[in-house]
């Protein structure tokens, strides 16, 4: 019956250490093992009412139980298992709430990283290409200055000569007549 | 703090929902080998005490 709560326990490692102690610090461990036994029990059971807002669990509870302090104690842990249940319930909804969070945050962070990539890859080709942008920059200037001078000239040329024919008249009007 | 009392039978009532054969009378006229398979059930379900602040700050019993 109370296999596993038996110290040493294979599956238990402190119960384990707790066999190895007895076997090897007691002449006859046999004697102690049931009494380890409830003993062991308590101290679960302790931990479980403490948890339960029981404070006064006793061996005697075990060993001699009163069905007043049985009423008492097994209230005050049906009804933390009750309260457990709820807890643990939305102990779930909220881990799963999270782990949906959790996975969209690794999308995006996927997607930052994509994202800060791209932006490094374009500053570098903005960095290699500024030389070229500034010589394109001076040859458009370069032109735009031939231009306005050229524009200069032309704007003078037309104040200069203003009863010059124009170019179309001047070309159709010998053959015209 | 303090909790509901459950009576005899609401015990009974939930310690044979997770299977443990017990009975009014039983608790009534508790046995330590009873004591121990109940308890030792309990303690099988209930393998771990968490939250216990929790509970007590939440209990308004």
């Amino acid at each position: 019956m109370l296999s596993r709560s038996v110290p040493g326990n294979a599956a238990d490692s402190r119960g384990a250490k707790v066999q190895a102690a007895l076997n090897n610090n007691l002449q006859y461990p046999e004697l102690y093992r049931e009494g380890l036994s409830l003993l062991h029990m308590l101290n679960e059971l302790n931990a479980l009412a403490k948890a339960s807002l029981v404070a006064d669990v006793r061996l005697e509870d075990l060993t001699s139980p009163s069905s007043g302090r049985l009423q008492r104690l097994l209230s005050a842990v049906l009804n933390f298992g009750r309260f457990q249940e709820g807890v643990m319930t939305e102990h779930k909804i909220q881990t799963e709430a999270l782990d949906k969070l959790h996975e969209q945050l690794k999308t995006t962070t996927l997607h930052v990283g994509e994202l800060v990539a791209n932006i490094k890859e374009a500053r570098e080709r903005m960095q290699k290409e500024l030389p070229e942008r500034a010589e394109l920059e001076n040859a458009i200037k370069k032109e735009e200055d031939a231009l306005h001078v050229f524009e200069n000239q032309r704007q003078k040329i037309e104040q200069g000569a203003p009863c010059l024919p124009n170019a179309h008249s001047h070309t159709h009007t010998p053959h015209g007549d | 703090m303090s909790f509901p009392l459950l009576s005899l039978k609401d015990i009974a009532e939930l310690l044979n929902s997770v299977g443990l054969n017990v009975t009014t009378g039983d608790l009534e006229r508790p046995t330590t080998p009873l004591v121990l398979r109940v308890f030792q059930e309990i303690l099988n379900i209930t393998n771990e005490v968490p939250r216990a602040e929790v509970y007590e700050e939440v209990c308004v019993c």
